[in-house]
């Protein structure tokens, strides 16, 4: 998905004074000469001139090829059902997982991600939940085992801790 | 000289170098995933040192690092994912090798840059510590502010894209560091009341979600269900091994470069392996230019930067051994072994324990020369990776960095971050916005703006203190010199009557 310069220079302009307003807001420190606003409101006016500087070329492009303005294009992966579904699957699934990993535990929650990704991607079953499975104990053994990592293990945490 | 000796009786044990190869094995292993970094290993691995003598416990350490940093560039040739931050400067060029077969060649020069390149720094180290260490102890505020600035300008010259978007990038970065505490007054900014980013986004989530979860992302706008790619398989890899170790002294002046440029950066504190390649990589680009093929321009810009980001760890340790300053993470948390070993990093640790630092030194030395034999065992067993169909390894490789992220901080925001930063690097890139500025933003924008507030009180707000001092002065010319000259040369060529949109221009522009 592609933004053009003009959408881009909007967008990066708003958030240069949205971060510039923020930083005027934040409280000064009687002890200290420069408060905790000071380095992002810089930050802040730097943005939105770069932000308006995207936007004057995104204007001066749009007159000199006189294609007219356009805001957002759409790449060809959003044309392909399957893509589109692949791509919001991944940080849909992340999103289950921090859910509920607390109380389905790492074990479960690693194998159904790996897994379910694996087959939709592959669409090969039995390669998927196997490579899931393995995958899994391997990271369980190397962090929670070798490197103490506490990964959380949800209902089987007294029979494995963590 | 008796100290030499004994050095090296301490270290050609059969514990430490046991030690060693099995560390090296971790490093190689580690390094190669993206998403886990060498930092993050040598964290993971503090515990283990614990229970072990201090010499073979700092060369496990070392070992550790000298190989994950090289095997960084494993991921970044075959796939395009960094494995290590200090890779993703030449990430681009690399993967663009390895897409025409020379994806094996480019590795073995990498290997054998880097043990060049590791062993100069470590050789600085054992020589001249106490010298370079004096100098750089001499720098205030004013100068550090000014070497950040230099990092930070460097980091835009390395991107092929617009110099506008840049410093979007960049600035978004320095935006993404300033998210927690203040580090001058300690009030709180941009956490709108969450309590887990009081401490500000951390590090390894973020870079993991910029450069590990965004490539997932890509693969799946690149492939329908039923997408099979072996994308990296497919291109087969000349075996050129030995041809790299006849080759390297074609590159004989970048790999002296990047090894001086490697050690000089790593001295200094804030600035490590990643920085220095940055620096080296925008540093060799105009030689490489003169090149006749493409591969060996990709080639005379990749090998500097392989031997500075290796040499930079012995340069990090410079100042974190003689005056227990640490050039980065990595050096930070050797220096907690040390002190944990009783190794007192300081002026003292020179007198006192002699023997044992020489060891440590010569333990560093050896595991760079081990990276020539390591690296090309490594380089023929990655390929193995490759086999496993991009289907099968996206999901795996999402898993890694989710558990790779918790791990290092044992909270589950930490996936939350990956996540959120692997959506924005993914539209980041969709819309032609290089992510390395964004990523030295993050690194330097703490240190940046640290020296500029303190900078900015002793000056009490007159910018004219900024340039008073020499190195300073110095430091000065030659960031805003970097700043001026592309205006300098767009006015110039304008008066020579060549314009803006002139393919002419277009081409200049890129090489800068």
């Amino acid at each position: 998905m592609k933004f053009s310069d003009i959408t881009l220079g909007v967008l990066f302009t708003l958030l240069g004074l949205g971060v510039l307003l923020h930083g005027q807001q934040m409280k000064t420190s009687p002890f200290f000469q420069y408060g905790a606003g000071f380095f992002p409101s810089i930050i802040g006016s730097l943005l939105a001139v770069c932000g308006a500087i995207l936007l004057i070329k995104g204007v001066r492009l749009a007159l000199a090829q006189q294609s007219g303005f356009w805001l957002v294009q759409a790449g060809p992966w959003l044309r392909d059902r399957e893509r589109v579904v692949n791509i919001v699957l991944v940080p849909l699934l992340v999103a289950v997982f921090i859910a509920v990993v607390e109380h389905a535990g790492f074990l479960v929650c690693g194998v159904l991600l790996i897994g379910v990704l694996c087959q939709r991607f592959s669409g090969r079953p039995l390669l998927s939940w196997v490579t899931a499975i393995l995958v899994t104990l391997f990271l369980y053994l190397f962090f929670q085992q070798v490197m103490s990592v506490q990964l959380p293990m949800g209902f089987l945490t007294g029979y494995l801790g963590g | 000289m008796e100290a030499i000796i004994n050095a090296f009786g301490m270290v050609m044990t059969f514990e430490v170098l046991a030690v060693m190869v099995i560390a090296a094995l971790y490093g190689l292993f580690v390094g190669a995933i993206p998403g886990l970094t060498a930092s993050m290993a040598v964290a993971l691995m503090v515990p283990v040192t614990f229970f072990m003598d201090p010499v073979p416990a700092i060369a496990a350490i070392v070992t550790m690092a000298a190989m994950a940093i090289f095997s960084g560039d494993l991921p970044a040739v075959y796939m395009r994912m960094p494995g290590t931050p200090a890779s993703a400067a030449y990430t681009e060029p690399c993967y663009g090798l390895s897409q025409r077969g020379l994806g094996e060649y480019a590795l073995s020069m990498s290997a054998v840059s880097s043990a060049i390149g590791g062993s100069v720094g470590v050789l600085a180290l054992i020589l001249c510590a106490p010298f370079l260490a004096e100098f750089a102890l001499n720098f205030s505020s004013f100068e550090y502010f000014w070497l950040a600035c230099m990092g930070l300008t460097a980091a835009i010259a390395v991107s092929d894209s617009s110099p506008v978007k840049g410093a979007v990038s960049l600035l978004l970065g320095l935006l993404v560091a300033s998210v927690g505490l203040d580090p001058v007054s300690g009030e709180s900014r941009f956490t709108f009341g969450n309590a887990d980013l009081l401490g500000g986004l951390g590090f390894i989530p973020v870079i993991i979600g910029l450069f590990a979860v965004a490539e997932i992302l890509r693969f799946c706008t690149r492939n329908s269900r039923t997408g099979n790619s072996r994308q990296a398989a497919l291109v087969p890899q000349k075996p050129m091994l030995l041809q790299a170790l006849r080759d390297i002294f074609k590159y004989k002046a970048g790999v002296v470069q990047g090894s001086f440029v490697g050690v000089l950066v790593g001295i200094l504190p804030g600035a490590g392996a990643d920085v220095a390649a940055y620096i080296s990589y925008a540093m060799s680009k105009r030689a490489a230019a003169k090149r006749p093929t493409e591969d060996e321009i990709n080639m005379a810009k990749i090998v500097p930067a392989t031997a500075a980001n290796n040499a930079a760890v012995g340069g990090s340790f410079i100042p974190a051994t003689v005056f227990g300053i640490p050039g980065d993470s990595l050096t930070a948390i050797v220096i907690g072994v040390l002190f944990m070993k009783g190794l007192n990093p300081g002026p003292t640790i020179f007198t006192e324990n002699a023997d044992m630092i020489n060891a440590v030194f010569l333990a560093f030395l050896l595991a760079n020369i081990l990276l020539i034999p390591f690296g090309f065992l490594a380089i023929k067993l990655f390929k193995r990776v490759l086999q496993v169909p991009q289907s099968m390894l996206m999901p795996v490789i999402l898993a890694f960095s989710m558990v790779g992220a918790f791990a290092v901080e044992n909270t589950l925001f930490a996936i939350v971050i990956i996540l959120a930063f692997g959506i924005i690097g993914f539209f980041m890139e969709e819309n032609g916005f290089p992510l390395a500025p964004m990523i030295l933003g993050i690194v330097l924008g703490p240190m940046l703006e640290e020296t500029f507030i303190t900078s900015m009180m002793r000056a009490q707000g007159d910018l004219m203190v900024f340039f008073e001092r020499p190195v300073s002065l110095a430091l000065a010319i030659i960031t805003l010199s970097l700043w001026m000259l592309p205006v300098l040369l767009r006015l110039l060529k304008r008066r020579a009557g060549i314009t803006p949109e002139s393919p002419a221009h277009r081409k200049e522009e890129c090489t800068l």
